[in-house]
């Protein structure tokens, strides 16, 4: 497979897995305020997709953050225990926030690769239009 | 073709080069957040180079032309870049190599465009 290719379909891989990332994040922050809601979270693999011959990233499986439910005090809640407390979801926005960052950080440096690889690629086709 | 059209292989191959170094780069960059994932790197061309060149000889490099990249991937560090999840990629080091890898490609374009332009001159037939 072309060395080129090769940069571009990491990138893209890289792309896909950090926007992935980014959806669940937005996911969290859209219910942080839903009672019993835990956040999710999930991890990326190196592997070789031999169809293709490249090294890519891949988006693990998602897992659910196992951090106790926040509990509020709010008796007139119909969800609310016998002690009056409500279970919220876990989700932490200022720890949403930088994991967003980071995988929009990420995502930029893929894009600024996989533009790199393009730039390279043309400059050689360049050498035939002579 | 051997001899004088040595710098034509030489660019080839400095090419190749940085093009497959910004592959594993891009691998890197893609696996920023892997844990458990080490940074790689190719070793450098002039080193590569000077072991090829000292093992095959001008003939053969001549009919083989990509005898000579049997390239050694290196696990590359940058200091203080090692996450708590085990990931020892640094983005910013990888973009420095990654615009290196990407300075090499174009320097070795620009000799082969040029040693084209030059041998064209010399034939008369200027561009």
């Amino acid at each position: 497979m072309n060395d080129f290719m090769g940069s571009m379909s990491a990138a893209a891989s890289g792309m896909n897995a950090q926007g992935y990332r980014l959806r669940l994040v937005s996911e969290n922050v859209a219910n942080a305020d839903t009672p019993g809601y835990r956040r999710k979270t999930v991890g990326f693999n190196a592997v070789f997709d031999s169809a293709a011959g490249a090294n890519r990233v891949e988006v693990g499986r998602v897992t659910f953050d196992s951090a106790p439910l926040e509990e509020r005090y709010d008796p007139a809640n119909p969800l609310a225990n016998e002690a009056g407390y409500v279970q919220m979801s876990n989700v932490n926005l200022v720890m949403e926030m930088a994991d967003g960052r980071e995988a929009n950080r990420s995502y930029e440096a893929n894009l600024a690769t996989f533009q790199q690889a393009r730039h390279m690629y043309s400059s050689l086709l360049d050498l035939l239009k002579r | 073709m051997s001899g004088d059209l040595n710098i034509l292989s030489m660019a080839s191959a400095m090419a190749r080069h940085a093009a497959h170094r910004h592959e594993i780069l891009a691998q890197n960059i893609a696996n920023a957040d892997t844990s458990g994932y080490r940074a790689k790197d190719l070793e450098p061309f002039a080193e590569a180079y000077g072991r090829s060149a000292s093992s095959l000889s001008v003939h053969e490099l001549a009919e083989q032309p990509n005898a000579g990249d049997d390239w050694r991937v290196i696990v590359s560090s940058a200091p203080g870049s090692q996450s708590p999840n085990g990931n020892s990629v640094s983005l910013e080091d990888q973009m420095m190599r990654s615009v290196e890898a990407q300075g090499a490609h174009d320097a070795a374009t620009a000799i082969y465009k040029k040693t084209i332009e030059i041998l064209r001159l010399s034939l008369g037939r200027g561009n």
